[in-house]
């Protein structure tokens, strides 16, 4: 009995410790003078830091990669809520093929989907290659199976259905039923989806890479390009990086969270 | 009922989520595959792409490479996680959910970041590797982060925390009655295991399995920031034959994309049907 | 020396005394029923019989062994849980030769055995089903052919049929002690279903907080109650305090603490004139309070200076003549009261 629970705790820590240290390290990298010779670093500063708040470039980075995020986020919540309400209350025969349609992009890696995507836009009457609205296709595409999952949820639990009845016996019109009886009422269950996609297209990688490049230099493209040349300015912004995404991932929490105290 | 114009109405509000899917999903991935079938520029059908693709030994390699690659970190990641996600279970509920909440944040932790955070473990000037050499330790003399068993042990880091996510719950799917039941009948831990537990467990490990293959097979980010395009895997291939957004062989790439899709969907089709001959209770 | 002898046996769960020094025997053969309300303690008993729950305290001798100590797969008992617990992955034949296999038997030479148990448990057709596909009552039969391909010494049923409807439920009582005299195996089976317990044993333990309040046969369970909780548990007994008693029969002289009165055997008779009741007892005026039916039984709630008695009859025409709020004599003969200790 107590020969078994240690067995469990050993495994569990040595399986925490394995993937805790490469964080540990990064973070250590981050606030080190020197590491090279010792230990342990041979001193500590915040000037990583400093310097990496005070890098135009880094910033630039971010606001692109945050404007990108956003634009693409708030796109498929206008986009995705009305056409998923749509289907299951009036189309409901389609909604299979829905499901196939928002699910694919989950099979398809990041490179595959460059391929074609390059392809379409590179040249002729649709050249949009090398511009952010080609970005900003491919990411609404790569977090369709994530929105839709919080959207098909939260619409089935706040039962939007009955909802617009409701509505449209008082004398609203559809779309007012929509806007001021849906809409809100979604949004809560809506936001743990939404988080999700904010910390997937932060750390997504390839279709910057592939699709832009530095010609519109996304936070991961910043980073892979600033590795090389200040080891410890990197690591400073990894964890800059990973706090962000800690932040996410606890907010994810709490909204999904919310959302199931709700529904109970 | 609904009215014509209603429905008319309906429609058009579709409108605009269909122009999108359409233009960055269906159609893109039908000119890949239309692509993938045609000679170099385009010119009339022709199978040449996938010959090129598979009777040169360069892209022969890369395919054996990613597939073995992601073999090999999958196996290792979901045997790691079979053992640590049981294990998790055996936890309090508080340091569960403690454990369960850390494997979520390090599941973000892949591409770019992951393979920085291990150059600076491992890499030619890593602290390991410059404080093993201090230390006289020479478990790491031979070891080399840019080779393959470098590049797998990163896989396996990103690997790890997402099949424990996978795991973990197919794990409550094993009543404790049957262990009871079974040990009632003059099982062994280790027979029940192997005749109800593991049978029990095995369409979620497979399933696993697939999704992190899947995953290691379309991973092009850790590789990429590791040595660039160094590595000969089928995504870095892929992704090397652009050069910025003009693409000199589209048809080849094409062509490649198809043959990484197709590997997924085998190695998700071969997992399903071994899993069938021991659930034959799964219709 | 009795087949089962069960002695002091306690087990405790953080604060909560599961099993306060309970003893108990019983004979081979013997189909045991332990009765009780949810939380009593049963489940806790027959697991640790089987050796899936250590006790602290006691003993537990099978056949003059002491098996106390033994690991579940040697003390050669068998069980049955309240949701089956059938393996998923199996069929029925697979299940029920799980453990001859697990004995080192090859299927050849298990599978006669297991034919023939799925003839008495009536299941042929159904060897190469899984069990998602069978109903709750075949899956129950499977799991009872499990346990009993082993011939176990003990059979334990943990609540077998609670999980299934009334009608399938009453057919599976019957099967089942047709199988167990047709195996003369003896048999522990838990309910909380007092009507179940009184159909099916030869002997019933009543437990109660983790105790055995009463045993005996069911004959002696219903009609001799050994205190307050067995009388109302088993039977809606009226249970009246001597004093109650003495101030509604009018005088007497009660020795007892209380007395527990059935419903049944208290009679109503019209206030004025009509037949008289015969025989050694009381009468005292009341008032009917109350009426339902129950299918084939009337329940009246009749008020007698100042206790109300729960009153059932046999829901025929001679009833008619009482209505609610009528004004009534009732009888209490006085050989069914029944002293409480
Ligand atoms: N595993 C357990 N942990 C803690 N308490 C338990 C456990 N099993 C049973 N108990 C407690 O022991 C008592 C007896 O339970 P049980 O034997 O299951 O009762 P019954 O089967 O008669 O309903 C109850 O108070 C129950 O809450
Ligand atoms: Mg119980």
């Amino acid at each position: 009995m107590k020969a078994g629970k240690l067995f469990h705790v050993s495994v569990v820590t040595l399986v925490m410790l394995y993937l805790f240290v490469p964080l540990a390290v990064t973070f250590l990298y981050s606030i080190a003078t020197d590491w090279y010779r010792t230990f342990l670093p041979e001193g500590y500063t915040l000037n990583w830091y400093r310097e990496m708040l005070t890098d135009p470039r880094l910033l630039e980075a971010l606001w692109r990669t945050l404007f990108v995020t956003v634009f693409t986020i708030v796109l498929s919540i206008l986009l995705m809520v009305p056409t998923i309400f749509i289907v299951t209350v009036y189309f409901s025969k389609w909604e299979r093929l829905l499901q196939a349609i928002v699910m694919l992009p989950y099979a398809i890696p990041g490179v595959v989907a460059a391929v074609g995507l390059i392809r379409i836009y590179s040249d002729g009457p649709l050249a949009i290659s090398g511009t952010v609205w080609i970005v900003i296709g491919a990411y609404f595409i790569s977090i369709l199976p994530f929105m839709y999952q919080g959207i098909r949820n939260s619409l089935r639990t706040v039962d939007a259905i009955t909802l617009v009845d409701a509505a449209e016996l008082l004398g609203a019109s559809r779309i007012q039923a929509f806007r001021h009886v849906v809409l809100p009422n979604i949004m809560p269950g809506v936001m743990a989806s939404v988080l999700l996609s904010f910390s997937i297209l932060f750390g997504e990688f390839v279709l910057a890479n592939l699709l832009i490049g530095g010609q519109y230099e996304l936070l991961q493209v910043y980073l892979m390009r600033r590795m090389d040349e200040s080891g410890h300015l990197s690591s400073a912004i990894v964890v800059f990086y990973f706090v962000l995404i800690l932040i996410l991932s606890g907010l994810i929490l709490k909204f999904g969270r919310s959302a199931k105290e709700e529904n109970a | 009922m609904q009215t014509f114009k209603q429905k008319r109405m309906l429609l058009l509000a579709l409108f605009p989520f269909v122009i999108v899917v359409l233009g960055f999903e269906i159609l893109p991935l039908l000119a890949m595959m239309l692509d993938s079938f045609k000679a170099d520029e385009g010119q009339g059908w022709s199978l040449m792409q996938y010959a090129t693709a598979l009777g040169n030994k360069y892209y022969l390699l890369a395919l054996k490479n990613s597939i073995l690659i992601s073999f090999y970190s999958s196996l290792i990641g979901i045997v790691a996680a079979l053992l640590a996600a049981y294990s998790i279970t055996k936890l309090s509920p508080k340091v569960r959910n403690l454990v369960l909440m850390f494997s979520n944040m390090t599941s973000n932790f892949a591409g770019v970041p992951l393979a920085f955070a291990y150059i600076i473990l491992l890499g030619n000037n890593g602290i390991f590797t410059i404080l093993f050499q201090q230390l006289g330790w020479d478990v790491l003399t031979s070891f080399n982060l840019y080779s393959w068993t470098g590049l797998t042990l990163v896989y396996v880091y990103f690997q790890i925390p997402l099949a424990i996510l996978l795991l973990y719950p197919t794990y409550f799917g094993i009543h404790e009655q049957w262990k009871e039941a079974a040990s009632l009948l003059g099982a062994s831990r280790l027979q029940f295991w192997r005749y109800i537990g593991m049978p029990v467990i095995l369409p979620g490990v497979v399933g696993t399995f697939s999704i992190l293959f899947a995953n290691s097979m379309g991973a092009y980010a850790t590789a990429y920031a590791l040595v660039g395009s160094n590595y000969n895997l089928l995504a870095i291939r892929i992704g090397s034959l652009f050069a910025g957004d003009v693409f000199p062989r589209p048809e080849l790439a094409s062509a490649l994309a198809m043959i990484l899709g197709g590997t997924m969907i085998a190695a998700m089709w071969l997992n399903e049907r071994m899993m069938r001959r021991v659930r034959r209770d799964l219709r | 020396m009795s087949y089962v002898q069960i002695d002091n046996l306690t087990k405790t769960y953080k604060d909560t005394i599961a099993l306060n020094h309970l003893s108990l025997t019983f004979d081979k053969g013997e189909f045991v029923t332990l009765l009780g309300p949810s939380g009593c303690g049963k489940s806790t008993l027959l697991r640790s019989i089987a050796g899936l729950a250590p006790t602290e305290e006691g003993s537990i001798h099978v056949d003059g062994v002491d098996i106390t100590h033994l690991k579940p797969k040697d003390r050669e008992i068998g069980m049955v849980f309240q949701s089956y617990g059938l393996f998923p992955n199996m069929t029925v034949l697979e299940n029920i030769g799980f453990g001859l296999r697990m004995k080192g038997m090859k299927k050849s030479e298990y599978e006669g055995k297991v034919k023939r148990m799925i003839e008495l448990v009536d299941l042929v057709g159904k060897e190469q089903s899984y069990p998602h596909q069978l109903s709750g009552g075949q899956q129950q039969r499977v799991a009872l052919a499990r346990s009993l391909v082993m011939e176990p010494k003990i059979l334990l049923l943990d609540e077998p049929l609670s999980a299934l409807d009334a009608k399938i439920r009453k057919n599976l009582q019957v099967e089942l002690r047709r199988i167990q005299r047709e195996l003369s195996i003896t048999t522990v089976f838990v309910t909380h279903d007092q009507e179940e317990a009184l159909t099916i044993s030869d002997r019933i333990f009543v437990m109660d907080l983790g105790n055995i309040v009463q045993s005996g046969n069911p004959e002696e369970i219903y009609t001799h109650p050994a205190n307050e909780f067995v009388a109302r548990f088993i039977g809606n007994y009226n249970v009246l305090r001597a004093e109650q008693l003495r101030q509604l029969t009018g005088g007497g002289s009660f020795a007892a603490v209380s007395y527990a009165i059935r419903p049944e055997v208290i009679q109503l008779f019209p206030e004025h004139a009509g037949p008289e009741p015969s025989g050694n007892g009381w009468l005292a005026a009341g008032k009917v309070k109350d009426i339902t039916v129950t299918g084939n039984v009337l329940r009246y709630l009749v008020e007698s200076q100042d206790q109300r008695l729960q009153v059932d009859h046999l829901n025929t025409a001679k009833e008619l003549w009482i209505q609610r709020d009528m004004n009534v004599n009732v009888w209490i003969p006085a050989e069914e009261c029944v002293p409480l200790g």
